[in-house]
């Protein structure tokens, strides 16, 4: 966000009401060139950093932390809603600060605390009015535990109660996800458990952690265990396609790899043929002398580029050197450049692998005929 | 001289024109005087159907025939036409070119540049499919608009110095597009949207298509295509009738048997529940990105005709606890708000004060690696840079390092999606940046990806030591087909002979009565056979006022027998 005032960014004095920053706004939006991305950008930061001062004026709150951190909580601050201070702490410890141990320990006292706080919730709510609804969510979320219950799963009881008209209440689907987020972060963290494909699929269905991986990891992204989730999850959902695979060569780096290994061959088959007929043991030593040369040459090649890496990072750490290498090293790169190009070129995962191969392949070719 | 841009929506069952005349947008009625054309294709010999009685002709023609191909757009598919295999661009470049000509009947002048409206939530093959469609009708796409902006764009016009919060809901006949906007001092603002591409209107009828099968003991999947497409049909007719009434009686042949049954709103609905549960995911999570809840809504606007089932306004009034607008009919709101985008594209001076930012309908990013905490290195990882729902335009950077020592090259593979891993997102373009070896970590770029409201996507790679630069334009343009290639398809598409303007009515008449036929049974069939060789028979003698009392009585006749059987 611009370091500038937002006030001013929008032509306003300085501080202004919700209606004073949208006027400006719409004035200011009007006369800019939208088409260009900094300058609309600069102006709808400035927007909107007034604007949520202006909310938070008018509710009599901070500008909330929460809301910059994009979480759902900001759901709350509505201007024409009452705040209810006392409501968020009560809720969001066991949100907010995901300390592993204490998840665990409270869980069994997890609905005791979180019924009162659901309560007062519920009170400005048009529908949550009534006590036999209230009785109801209760009701709910005390089978929610059930299905989970000493981290035994039971799927079917689950899809049907997430199925219930009441969980297609907004706030309550979102308790009931947070609920079974925070159960299999335990088993994911603590117990060293997989996700499985039927609680994988539940989740999809219900709350779509496979297909919308954004909003999920917006939403429990600072939560422990939430890569493994992820990715056991979306591995489930999507099928096999979707495993991250390790990158393979590609065909010509793989081409050219086999032509350095035919080359062998014809070098070490060449040597017998020119020299004796002796037989096949001879063959067979010069084949095995070239692998094994081969194998040398590799390491010592391997070794020669790694090492200098190795070297330079050890000499940056003398005091007096790593300044002038520093210089000296920049040049020698932007010169070497090239052989970057060559390794993009032919595209191997293993840096300089193709180079390393070629040049132990070389070197193994020209031992095996001067023996 | 060419017509200032028009506004099209191109609908998966019905495409609409509009244009914007004296401050205010207008549609376009087309042959049969209606400002609805069927999104259907039919081939009648070497002559190509398209509209009314491409529709009627679905029935008793299916292979001939092909519909809501708008759900193919952006794949590979084909539909067959006849002996013609073609894909859903060309098929709607056909639907496309009638719309052209009746609009330029309409208005006298020839059309080039249009605004297209396409569903929020098309991703960007999608939205380039339809880009090549505009091109293959001899169509200039200006820009293209999203659907549920489109409709806001129309309400906010009604009422341009309003402020109100709302949210369109969008069911179409084929995709669903939730947005929330905001409506101030002339600035219409996108604040999120979200939807769903596959399911709409058509769902719902071949849902209760599926309940009706089950319920003649017949299993769907035992069905041959033809009963299929005749018990799709039917639905349809009954989805309609049971919106405005509690029950409908029905006769289906299915098979050689006949079948009398009274199909309830409660079977309905009962029948199409799992689809009812779909739409809440895109409205949790339009509200989830945009920040907003119900109690900030001043209203939810209805789009597109599938929100006519009274089960989907029982469900909206359930969530948001108000009662839906439908102050513009449903069915032409977008193609209405198609046309101020035109306006607004073409600087009309009537919409001097109206602005209008858009979102990014969804994340684009790069495919990133990442350690596992068990120190194996998995790459497949989404990384998004541009969030969706980030109002455009809108240019952000991040900046990845290599991963192992020596790495000389990062490859940049750009992608558009919410899944978490690549393969299951959009893969948009690739290029490489060679950077200078080093160990891990230290060599980098930084990325910035530049997202402007026409659609165009600039992504941009900068070494962070040498400075070396790499990078892709994607386009929302015509680029899976080079212009060469257009121009072969435009001509290809050309030899089909349309149908002429001035028989459409006759045609589509001869259409339905045949549809009708095939429906009937016992006296009807003979009455409806009487009517047909009746028809035939004032045709011959081609007198125009013959012809049209002749169709003015017949459809009467046909409208009470419609009725009986459900179209």
């Amino acid at each position: 966000m611009s370091a500038r005032w937002p006030w001013s960014e929008l032509g306003l004095k300085g501080k202004a009401g919700l209606r004073d920053v949208k006027r400006a706004y719409a004035v200011k939006l009007k006369s800019i060139d939208r088409d260009n991305p900094e300058d609309f950008q600069r102006l709808r930061d400035a927007f909107s950093a007034a604007k949520a001062r202006a909310t938070a004026q008018s509710t009599g709150k901070k500008p909330s932390m929460r809301q910059a951190a994009g979480k759902d909580v900001a759901f709350h601050i509505e201007p024409d809603l009452q705040p209810i201070p006392e409501e968020e702490p009560v809720v969001e410890p066991d949100v907010q600060h995901p300390e592993p141990e204490q998840e665990s320990g409270t869980d069994p006292a997890d609905p005791v605390r979180q019924t009162p706080a659901k309560k007062q919730e519920s009170a400005p709510t048009p529908w949550g009015a009534s006590l036999s609804i209230e009785d109801e969510e209760d009701k709910f979320f005390r089978d929610l535990r059930i299905t989970f219950k000493d981290g035994k799963w039971r799927i079917n009881d689950l899809d049907a109660l997430l199925s219930r008209d009441i969980a297609l209440t907004r706030n309550i689907r979102e308790r009931a996800e947070n609920i079974l987020f925070t159960a299999l972060s335990e088993a994911v963290t603590e117990e060293k458990k997989l996700v499985s494909s039927g609680i994988a699929n539940v989740m999809e269905q219900h709350f779509g952690w496979a297909t919308d991986g954004v909003r999920f990891q917006k939403k429990f992204g600072y939560r422990s265990g939430v890569q493994e989730i992820c990715y056991d999850v979306a591995r489930h959902v999507n099928g096999h396609g979707s495993v991250p695979s390790k990158v393979k060569a590609p065909i010509h780096a793989k081409r050219l790899r086999i032509a350095i290994g035919i080359a062998i061959y014809l070098a070490v088959l060449g040597k017998f043929v020119l020299e004796d007929f002796s037989g096949g043991a001879t063959f067979i030593a010069a084949a095995v002398f070239a692998a094994i040369s081969f194998g040398v040459f590799w390491i010592i090649a391997t070794f020669l580029f790694v090492g200098t890496e190795v070297m330079i990072g050890a000499l940056y750490k003398i005091p007096l050197v790593g300044p002038r290498l520093s210089s000296l090293w920049t040049k020698a790169r932007a010169k070497s450049l090239w052989i970057s190009d060559f390794d993009a070129a032919t595209h191997h995962p293993a840096q300089r692998g193709t180079i390393v191969f070629a040049l132990a392949g070389a070197l193994s070719v020209i031992t095996t005929v001067l023996f | 001289m060419d017509h200032p841009p028009i506004g099209i929506d191109l609908g998966t069952t019905n495409s609409l024109i509009a244009v914007f005349e004296d401050g205010a947008p207008r549609l376009l009625a087309n042959a049969l005087g209606n400002p609805l054309t069927p999104s259907a294709v039919s081939m009648d010999n070497d002559k190509v159907l398209v509209g009314e009685a491409a529709r009627d002709r679905l029935p008793t023609h299916p292979r001939e025939t092909a519909a809501a191909f708008k759900r193919s757009m952006g794949t590979n598919k084909t539909l067959g036409l006849g002996r013609k295999k073609l894909r859903a661009e060309e098929l709607s470049a056909l639907v496309l070119r009638k719309l052209k000509e009746d609009a330029e009947a309409a208005l006298g002048q020839s059309i080039r540049d249009v605004v297209v409206s396409v569903p929020a939530y098309f991703n960007q093959s999608q939205r380039q499919a339809t880009m090549s469609a505009c091109a293959m009708a001899g169509l200039n796409p200006v820009r293209l608009v999203n659907e549920p902006t489109a409709a806001a764009l129309a309400y906010g016009l009604q009422d341009r110095d309003g402020e109100s919060q709302f949210l369109v809901f969008d069911l179409g006949g084929g995709t669903f597009d939730v947005t929330v906007l905001e409506h101030f001092d002339g600035v219409m603002e996108v604040k999120a949207s979200s939807g769903d591409a596959f399911l709409g209107g058509e769902d719902f009828s071949e849902a209760l298509a599926k309940g009706i099968a089950d319920k003649c003991d017949t299993p769907w999947s035992k069905l041959n295509t033809d009963d299929q497409n005749q018990l799709r049909f039917v639905a349809d007719g009954l989805k309609r009738r049971l919106g405005v009434s509690d029950s409908h009686d029905v006769t289906i042949r299915l098979g050689g048997e006949t079948h009398n049954l009274t199909i309830t709103r409660t079977f309905f609905e009962t029948a199409c529940a799992p689809l009812v549960k779909r739409l809440l995911h895109p409205i949790e999570r339009c509200f989830y990105d945009s920040n907003e809840s119900t109690e900030t809504l001043d209203r939810v606007v209805f789009v597109g005709g599938a929100t006519r089932m009274p089960m989907i306004r029982q469900m909206v009034a359930r969530q948001f606890k108000m009662l839906p607008d439908m102050s513009i009919d449903p069915d032409h709101a977008v193609a209405l708000g198609a046309a101020v985008q035109a306006a607004l594209v073409a600087e009309d001076r009537a919409l001097d004060d109206v602005v209008m930012t858009e979102v990014s309908p969804f994340s684009v990013g790069i495919a990133t690696g990442s350690q596992l905490r068990d120190g194996a290195v998995m790459e497949g990882f989404f990384s998004p840079i541009i969030e969706r729902n980030t109002p455009l335009p809108a240019s952000r950077e991040q900046y990845f390092s290599t991963m192992s020592d020596n790495q000389v090259l990062l490859g940049v593979d750009v992608y558009q999606g919410e899944a978490p891993m690549v393969s299951d997102n959009i893969h948009l373009g690739r290029f490489d940046l060679s950077v200078p070896r080093a160990k891990a970590g230290v060599e980098g770029m930084s990325v910035r990806i530049t997202y402007d409201p026409s659609g165009l996507i600039d992504v941009e790679a900068v070494s962070s030591s040498t400075g070396r630069k790499a990078g892709v334009v994607i386009k929302d343009n015509v680029v899976g087909l080079s212009d060469a290639e257009i121009k072969s398809k435009l001509k290809a598409l050309q030899k089909f002979k349309m149908h002429p303007r001035e028989d459409e009515e006759n045609t589509a008449l001869l259409a339905r009565i045949k549809r009708l036929y095939e429906m009937a049974s016992g006296a009807d069939r003979t009455m409806v056979q009487g009517l047909l060789v009746e028809f035939e028979g004032v045709l011959a003698k081609q007198d125009p006022t013959d012809i049209a009392t002749a169709r003015g009585e017949i459809t009467e006749v046909l409208n009470r027998i419609d009725d009986y059987y459900v179209s």
